[in-house]
């Protein structure tokens, strides 16, 4: 199991001032792993290039 | 930056079956040293068992899922997150439908070397698009000039998303205030790059459409995007950057 906190990575900018995103993330099998989230902010569209 | 750098290529992906394997083929077959992390949206056609197979046989790929359509700024901030943990020294973006084509990385490594950050660009000499509509090329030429004007960008691709990163840029960006989901996030990233003082290459790439799959852009990130852009022009009247320097091909412009 492999888990972090966001902290670790992005210094300063910690749960406190982006909490759109979620923290965690565990791994199910090696190089695969998925984000943890209580909540799921849906986007309607998401991409493309103009 | 050589073969021996620690690269990582951030591929979102939402519906892209069809591509990712030719795709992550392609820039394996580079033999460049890249690794590749793709950030899945929980696909509904199977792109996430596609890269799970592809991680099971592969080590240099691995996955992020995420639960569902969360939006193209906050993967990449996770995928960001996750190279950095990593330890990664060059994190490059690129999209899954073959418009940016893997050729390019190689120039992209090699550019990150005297850049902080790099830029594929449609819009600097030699570059450009093939396969668009002309209303398509307006919307994007005008979304560009839109962009860069109103936001004093000095590079001529802000709206493109084949980029690479040096890891300081993405550990000292302040992502709260690129709190985007769709093409705005590229704008404010790039924004933000220029902010900080950060060095910034553009070198000419063709874009091609997408091969295969639909695109995800829509009226609403259209919309985001101008409201961002028309946000961070009124902030700018009260602070203005500092420190801008643009590096074009190799020579510093600005």
């Amino acid at each position: 199991m492999f888990s972090m906190a966001r902290q670790s990575a992005l210094g300063d900018y910690a749960p406190a001032t982006t909490p759109w995103l979620t923290l965690m993330f565990s791994s199910s099998q090696a190089n695969v792993y998925s984000v943890k989230s209580d909540r799921l902010p849906v986007a309607v569209g998401s991409g493309g290039t103009p | 930056m050589t073969k021996h750098t620690r690269s990582l290529i951030i591929i979102p992906t939402y519906n892209e079956a069809e591509n990712l394997e030719p795709l992550v083929s392609a820039i394996l077959a580079l033999d460049a040293g890249f690794e590749i992390l793709v950030v899945d949206d929980n696909s509904p056609d199977g792109t996430g068992e596609i890269a799970d197979r592809l991680a099971a046989e592969l080590p240099q790929v691995h996955v992020l899922h995420r639960p569902g359509k969360m939006g193209l700024g906050t993967a990449y901030v996770q995928g960001f997150e996750w190279a950095l943990h990593k330890d990664y020294q060059c994190i490059f973006q690129m999209d899954c439908d073959f418009s940016h084509h893997p050729r390019y990385l190689p120039i992209h490594l090699e550019k990150i070397a005297t850049a902080h950050a790099v830029i594929g660009s449609r819009y600097v000499p030699g570059g450009g698009t093939v396969n668009w509509g002309w209303l398509r090329q307006l919307v994007s030429a005008s979304g560009n000039f839109f962009a860069r004007t109103m936001l004093g960008l000095h590079v001529q691709d802000c709206t493109g998303g084949f980029r690479c990163y040096q890891r300081e840029v993405i550990q000292r960006i302040p992502w709260d205030k690129v709190r985007l989901e769709g093409y705005g996030f590229l704008i404010g990233t790039i924004y933000q790059v220029q902010r900080l003082g950060f060095t910034i290459t553009e070198f000419p790439i063709i874009f091609e459409d997408r091969r295969t799959g639909q695109s995800k852009m829509s009226f609403r990130i259209m919309v985001e995007a101008f409201f961002y852009v028309m946000r961070t022009a009124m902030a700018r009247l009260h602070l203005p950057s500092r420190d801008d320097r643009v590096v074009n091909g190799g020579e510093i412009s600005l």
